[in-house]
């Protein structure tokens, strides 16, 4: 959560009208009220004794001036005197009166007892005052107001005045506690709704000497800690994002680079497509061949060293960019192994070094991996191995334990020194005799990146003048399935089988790639229509169905994917296989075009093997070969020149030596020039140069200058 | 009506008839608990309902404090039982004796009325009332 997406502070509510105080005041109240009823009590029964008291001296008072009365009038007449016992009676509160004596019965005053106005009768026997008296025979009754009414009027008077002393001392109470309590927590909610209005720098008020500047001390800790806690989130958050918008950046460098890799891989493979399609068509022709051969020969080895240069470039990007993929497929070790023995033994030849391969692996041995990296691993090590050796051998070893395949490649070439094993395997860094040898420097770390991925690791033993040897171990698990050889189809001698028809459609925007397609198809005997675009392919087919549809992905108006989409949804009840062609070799978006639905991929550059496997993969066509032979495809190596007279100029020598380390044909070219204007004696090593020019050998150029004198 | 509002009345009722020794009062109050507490029509309930359609909250006067209920009889309707009970005992069988028992009673609930703080409600809420 950040600070900005933090809950909204919401209005605290007091769930209840009276707060604390309210209920403090509530609590100290019942005790009051407890103790006041104690209290009462207790007053009330003094009260009682003192009621008590009162009227048993008012009853004496009242006999004794009763007595006093009647002997002061020397009777014994109570009626006669009734005035004065009245006033007696009123002034000593006594509400009634009765007098018996032997001679009289008189009732002075009231003495009903009402229900709601109850009498106490107080005595019934005259009082012992008048015991020794003349009035000793006579009784008086008294009749006082109720006792308990009496009694209970005082209580009632005391717990009113101790209920109102109780309820102003509760609103006291209150009123203190409020400022006691209300004030200082008054103070602390408007300082926190102060800090969640956003006032970061509020502290509570910790001066006080109670329990709340304790808890406001502690609550100030929990508030700079929370601002700290803040502060680090969103220091985290800007760091987040940060390194978001700079991963985005980089994001965006590489999604940029992917991009430019497969544009050039397009741009540069289509032209690459054209160059090196109609070579091999023009090939195909015998009386061009005839005439023609070593130039167009020339014309294949440039396009496909143009391909194999891309393709390394494109490699290493793959690599860096974590792109490469294993394509794990079923083959012979065996016959890997013997391909690139074939392929090296010539090139040994040419250079007169001594080819040696010691094959320890069983034949027909199948395994399961990668095996496009392994050819290209052996490959870049077999051919620097005869790039770098002058004399002697190279040999490739092979053995295996099990799953577990080691291959050495070992020459006795000129060997590496320590310094230059250093940045060996770096991208595009040369030794010093690398350098001269040419090549761009990407061989080795591609080797390495590819045997890593392997699983593997590339050993290196090496020292100056003592040749140089690589190993590496690969794991190679055995194939679930035997894996039948593949039969070497020489391309450009097969038709399809009499009687087999295939119906073609050629769509590309580019003429030049779709004419060589269609010449492709043709010459094996397809039936082509062609279409610029992918619409016009989807009106073809509507037109008539074909056997096989053939859709660059890249397309004005509609492209290959859509194109593809069309034809599906529109021939619901019959499928027609569909192949991509495509210039790009990112594996990405190869698998991406399986994807969409496309049966195959047919990369350019065209490859008459790739077209023919479409066919007979996707329509079981059948071909037959042609029997016209096929004449050698190794170019003539060149006759020998005699050298020994010939001296070129310094300047001359230098410019020809520079361009041939750095593979300058053009220049190359220019300085050869020079060199045929300069004189007849320089003929013949323009001509020898011009030999391993058209065959782009700038390492056979670099030889040749090595035996040249020059001054 | 809140029940402590409730309170409040009862307890002036009840502090007033017990000076005036309005005994017809009383006896009418103590009626009304009864009734209360046999019907469970809570008169706070019954004035609730009328107004805002709704019952009074149970956990009213609790103080927020955790009770465990044992059984589906509200506090307040023992309560009612209690007071009522208190009533007639210091009203009626111990009118003497026990003449502190009304006043005690009328003076608790006028401050619980006040405060919102009723012991013997709390008391009821522990012993499992609901």
């Amino acid at each position: 959560m950040t600070p900005s997406e933090s809950v909204a502070p919401q209005e605290v509510q007091r769930r209840a009208p009276y707060g604390l105080p309210m209920r403090i005041a509530g609590i100290v109240f019942w005790g009051l009220v407890v103790i006041g009823l104690v209290v009462t009590a207790v007053l009330m029964k003094g009260y009682e004794k003192t009621l008590s008291a009162q009227y048993t001296e008012r009853a004496a008072i009242l006999a004794t001036q009763l007595e006093q009365q009647m002997s002061a009038q020397n009777t014994r007449d109570f009626e006669a005197q009734r005035d004065a016992i009245e006033a007696m009676i009123k002034e000593l509160d006594i509400r009634g009166l009765e007098i018996q004596s032997p001679e009289q019965f008189v009732v002075v005053g009231d003495i009903s007892d009402k229900g709601s106005d109850p009498t106490t009768i107080f005595a019934t026997k005259f009082p012992n005052v008048l015991e020794k008296t003349a009035f000793r025979d006579t009784n008086l009754t008294l009749y006082f107001p109720s006792f308990e009414k009496v009694v209970g009027e005082y209580r009632k008077r005391v717990l009113l005045g101790m209920g109102a002393l109780f309820l102003a001392f509760g609103v006291c109470l209150q009123i203190a506690l409020r400022r006691i309590l209300g004030t200082p927590f008054d103070q602390m909610t408007g300082d926190a709704k102060k800090f969640l209005a956003g006032r970061r720098e509020v502290r509570f008020d910790d001066k006080r000497d109670d329990e709340f500047g304790f808890l406001a001390g502690f609550v100030n800790q929990v508030l700079d800690q929370l601002n700290h806690e803040q502060d680090e989130l969103r220091q985290a958050l800007e760091r987040e994002r940060d390194a978001e918008s700079r991963n985005e950046e980089l994001r965006a460098a590489t999604r940029a680079k992917s991009a430019f890799l497969a544009n050039m891989s397009h741009e540069i493979r289509t032209p690459l497509n054209a160059i090196i399609g109609y070579t091999e068509i023009m090939l195909r022709d015998p009386a061009i061949r005839e005439k023609y051969e070593r130039p167009m020969r020339s014309i294949e080895r440039a396009g496909a060293h143009l391909l194999e240069l891309i393709n390394d470039i494109l490699d290493l990007s793959k690599i860096e960019a974590g792109a490469m993929e294993i394509n794990e497929v079923d083959f012979d070790v065996h016959e890997l192994i013997e391909g690139v023995g074939d392929l090296f033994r010539l090139r040994c030849a040419d250079k007169g070094l001594a080819w040696k391969l010691n094959d320890n692996v069983s034949s027909r041995t199948f395994v399961r991996s990668d095996q496009h990296k392994i050819r290209q691993v052996l490959v870049n090590l077999i051919g620097n191995a005869v790039k770098f050796t002058n004399t002697g051998e190279v040999t490739l070893s092979v053995a295996n334990d099990g799953d577990r395949y080691s291959f050495e490649i070992r020459d006795t070439g000129i060997g590496i020194s320590e310094e230059d094993q250093k940045r060996l395997f770096v991208p595009f860094s040369q030794g010093a005799a690398g350098i001269n040898k040419g090549g761009t420097g990407l061989g080795l770390a591609i080797t390495r990146r590819n045997l890593e991925m392997l699983g593997s690791d590339l050993a290196l033993e090496s020292h100056p003048g003592s040749g140089t040897t690589f190993r590496f171990n690969v794991h190679l698990p055995t194939a679930g399935r035997a894996v039948s050889a593949r039969v070497k189809r020489k391309a450009d001698d097969v038709k399809l089988a009499p009687g087999t028809v295939v119906d073609a459609i050629v769509a590309d925007d580019v003429e030049e790639n779709r004419e060589l397609l269609a010449y492709f198809l043709r010459g094996i005997g397809v039936s082509v229509r062609l279409a610029e675009n992918g619409k016009v392919a989807v009106d073809q087919v509507a037109q008539k169905m074909p056997d096989i549809v053939f859709l660059d992905v890249r397309m004005p108006v509609m492209d290959g994917v859509e194109a593809l989409k069309r034809i599906r949804s529109e021939n619901a009840d019959r499928y027609v296989p569909c192949v991509a062609v495509t210039a790009s070799a990112l594996a990405h978006e190869v698998e991406f075009y399986l994807q969409q639905g496309f049966d195959r991929l047919i990369g350019k550059p065209f490859r008459l093997n790739s077209i023919q496997t479409c066919l007979a993969e996707l329509l079981n066509a059948k071909f037959v070969s042609q029997s016209a032979p096929v004449p050698a495809t190794e170019p003539e190596t060149g006759k020998e020149h005699d050298l020994s007279d010939v001296v070129v100029p310094e300047p001359l020598y230098a410019g020809l030596r520079d361009a041939a380390e750095i593979g300058a044909v053009t220049r190359i070219e220019q300085l050869i020039s020079e060199m045929r204007a300069s004189g007849a004696t320089a003929a013949s090593l323009a001509a020898a140069l011009e030999e391993k020019l058209a065959q782009y050998d700038t390492e056979g150029i670099c030889r040749i200058l090595d035996g040249v004198a020059h001054r | 009506m809140t029940n402590q509002a409730y309170r409040l009345v009862l307890g002036c009722i009840l502090l007033l008839s017990l000076y005036f020794d309005a005994m017809p009062i009383l006896y009418s109050l103590i009626g009304m608990l009864v009734i209360e507490g046999v019907s469970n029509r809570l008169l706070p309930n019954v004035i609730s309902k009328f107004r805002f359609h709704r019952e009074c909250d149970t956990n009213e006067g609790s103080l927020g404090l955790p009770f465990k209920c044992r059984t589906s009889v509200t506090a307040e309707r023992a309560w009612r039982f209690m007071v009522a009970s208190m009533l007639v005992v210091g009203l009626i069988v111990f009118p003497k004796s026990m003449w502190f028992f009304p006043w005690f009673m009328a003076f608790a609930i006028f401050g619980a009325g006040i405060s919102g703080v009723c012991p013997m409600y709390l008391f009821l809420k522990q012993c499992g009332f609901r």
